[in-house]
């Protein structure tokens, strides 16, 4: 728990005509963490010889999913060689409506440019043969930005024949005019926008509104084709990636491995109590016929963290940050006891922590993942928060107990100095494991200058300033400042200038802590203001009251919303920087087993 | 006259909590503003970012504890 899991280094020799099996066996044993192989001494074994075909398969598979937007949850397949068939016939069948599909979308574009550059004339009434079949004649079809009249045109010629009309707000001309006056004319109506529309000869609106009438009649019987493959074959579809998926997965291992002409090396990671088993099975599997070896090396080790289900939400908190390297402690049980505790203490509010508890329960069974983790744990932290409402004697910012435990509105001084108090605890407790991180890492006189030092820094501080505020005996002045002056010389001893500088951290990291009182009081502020403010209004009475109604459900939502985001803001906070900065690295690599899928 | 250096005390107190918070503000745009760009790169650096962005958070607590500090001299009534 405070661990996280212990691994062993295995590596597995054998003949390479017992590869196939081994893989499979690990594949479906899902402990077993692959290295790449990168020695020079010998080669990297290739892919199986069907990989390629898979992956092809898989490359169609996975272009269709997305085509067809398939969001379905796979099964498994249990004999791959029979989906061939059906696959190839599925694709096929695709494809070949695809294919129609584009030629008919292309057909309609086409239609649809033509139709749009022919209607506007129908409001003319004339059809696409007035406009052909002139040699001494030029004209002028399109649309203008602003209206053309005769006289206009009479300024430059007297001889022209001039429609016009107004089509979907737009102006539309047809002007002929004798050839000669060509440029004059042209030249006026670059004036006003003028914008030619082309067509051709022939070119029939009906007819062309019939043609794109059976191209779309077409184009949705194949849409809807093409949709009844993606209802009947789209869970088969689903099943078949995923399957292949993994069978590739097992088909490209050898990528991995060292192989000579005979012989393949497997190297990797497994969980230390479960090396044991795994060994005897794959005996068992290839009747002995393989070199099982256990290294001594933990260099490097995959990650796996080891909480109980309780703990494991929290384990979100770390993803988040960093994983911890294979020498340090899992702070997640650390994160479970105080995440909850400060967010309590922030929030505390029993009506706040019920609704907030009803809601994320609600979440849960919406969300899957880290999602899922992070809502977990913000359920026990509406647990600590209805815990401290009762302590605080507040529901909604109402205080429903005359005198409580501890009045957080009122009792600002004592609140103040519980916080700075949690924070010298919890920062304490950054360094002693920091410690005996230091401690398992580089040994115990570096675990002295590093850690030490600071605890002794910490534990003078406290005691010269106990001295100055209770003032009795000079004894712990003494005594705090040899203690002081100790720790910051091995301080500078450990980590040279550098923890010189580091020195007034110390006290900003432990005020910072007055963040837990500072945050709630602000929560339970704006709660009291709503209150007021509701209260007022419904002692206006009449509609006044549903005003006040309003007013509460809305300002306690809101403030529900904020009172979430900032204590668990704040609290992430004081782990991240003022806890884990004491003692936490990070860095870890994920232990991801060959045959885990990885989303 | 009593009236007038309780009034003094809590300007004093208010501009304890408005400095910081300002300063807090303008500490954390520029950092939000490199961490949001740091995380349109490379998504993991999202825990770090979110630390890096409030770290300048103290600062408005600071002003606060030095407000309430400066509270506690204004005379009982």
């Amino acid at each position: 728990m405070i661990k996280t899991q212990r691994m062993s280094r295995i590596r597995i020799t054998g003949p390479k005509n017992n590869m196939k099996k081994l893989i499979g066996e690990l594949h479906s044993l899902k402990l077993m963490h692959l290295i790449d192989y990168k020695g020079k001494d010998f080669e990297t074994g290739n892919s199986f010889a069907e990989a390629e075909q898979v992956s092809d398969k898989l490359v169609k598979l996975r272009s269709m999913i997305s085509h067809f937007n398939l969001d379905l949850k796979p099964r498994i397949i249990k004999d791959l060689k029979v989906c061939n068939g059906k696959f190839s016939e599925i694709h096929l069948k695709y494809m070949e409506l695809n294919q129609e599909i584009s030629v008919l979308t292309e057909e309609k574009s086409l239609l649809n440019s033509k139709k749009q550059s022919i209607e506007p004339f129908s409001s003319l009434n004339l059809n696409s043969n007035h406009f052909f079949g002139f040699n001494s004649i030029t004209v002028f079809k399109g649309t203008v930005k602003k209206p053309l009249t005769e006289q206009e045109i009479k300024q430059i010629t007297n001889e022209f024949e001039f429609f016009s009309s107004v089509y979907k707000g737009k102006n539309i001309i047809a002007l002929f005019i004798p050839n000669k006056n060509k440029e004059k004319i042209h030249l006026l109506l670059s004036e006003y926008g003028f914008n030619e529309l082309n067509f051709e000869e022939n070119s029939d609106l009906n007819q062309i509104n019939s043609e794109l009438n059976s191209v779309e009649k077409k184009l949705s019987s194949f849409n809807s084709q093409l949709n009844s493959l993606k209802e009947k074959e789209g869970q088969f579809l689903v099943d078949l990636e995923y399957n292949l998926e993994k069978e590739n997965e097992k088909l490209e291992a050898p990528l991995k491995f060292a192989v000579t002409l005979n012989a393949f090396v497997i190297d990797g990671w497994v969980p230390e109590k479960k090396a044991k088993e795994i060994k005897e099975k794959l005996k068992v599997l290839t009747k002995d016929k393989i070199f099982f070896e256990e290294l001594k090396d933990k260099k490097n080790a995959p990650i796996a963290m080891d909480n109980p289900s309780m703990v494991k939400p929290f384990q979100f908190f770390l993803n988040l940050y960093s994983l911890p390297k294979y020498t340090e402690l899992d702070p997640t049980f650390l994160v479970f006891i105080t995440f909850p505790l400060f967010f309590g203490f922030m929030l505390g509010d029993v009506g706040y922590g019920i609704v907030t508890l009803l809601a994320f329960i609600f979440l849960r069974g919406k969300l899957k993942g880290e999602a899922r983790l992070l809502v977990s744990s913000l359920i026990v932290a509406s647990l600590a928060t209805i815990f401290f409402g009762f302590i605080f004697g507040e529901a909604f910012g109402f205080e429903f107990v005359e005198h409580p435990i501890l009045n957080r509105a009122h009792d600002l001084n004592t609140m103040l100095l519980i916080s700075i108090l949690v924070g010298i605890i919890h920062i304490t407790f950054g360094y002693i494991i920091g410690f005996y991180n230091v401690l398992i890492q580089h040994g115990l006189k570096e675990a002295v200058l590093e850690k030490g030092s600071w605890l002794m820094i910490e534990a003078g501080g406290l005691l010269v300033l106990s001295e100055m505020i209770l003032g009795m005996t000079s004894f712990g002045n003494i005594a705090g400042g040899l203690l002081l002056f100790l720790g910051i010389v091995l301080l500078f001893k450990g980590e040279g200038v550098q923890g010189i500088i580091e020195l007034p951290a110390i006290l900003s990291n432990t005020l910072s802590y007055a963040r837990l009182f500072a945050v709630g009081l602000a929560s339970v502020k704006l709660a009291v203001i709503i209150n007021e403010f509701a209260t007022e209004f419904f002692n206006q009475g009449g509609i006044f009251i549903v005003a006040s109604v309003l007013i509460l459900l809305l300002g306690h939502f809101v403030n529900i919303l904020l009172g979430l985001i900032g204590p668990f803001l704040h609290s992430l906070r004081l782990h991240y920087v003022e806890f884990f900065g004491k003692f936490y690295k990070g860095g870890g690599k994920p232990f991801l087993p060959f045959g885990v899928e990885k989303n | 006259m009593v009236e007038l250096e309780l009034g003094l005390i809590a300007i004093g107190a208010g501009i304890a909590i408005a400095g910081s918070a300002y300063a807090a503000a303008i500490a954390e745009k520029e950092i939000g503003t490199a961490a949001v760009g740091a995380m349109a790169e490379k998504e993991e650096l999202f825990g770090k970012a979110l630390i890096l962005t409030v770290i300048p958070e103290t600062l408005v607590i600071f002003g606060l504890v030095i407000a309430i500090m400066i509270l506690g001299l204004a005379p009982a009534h």
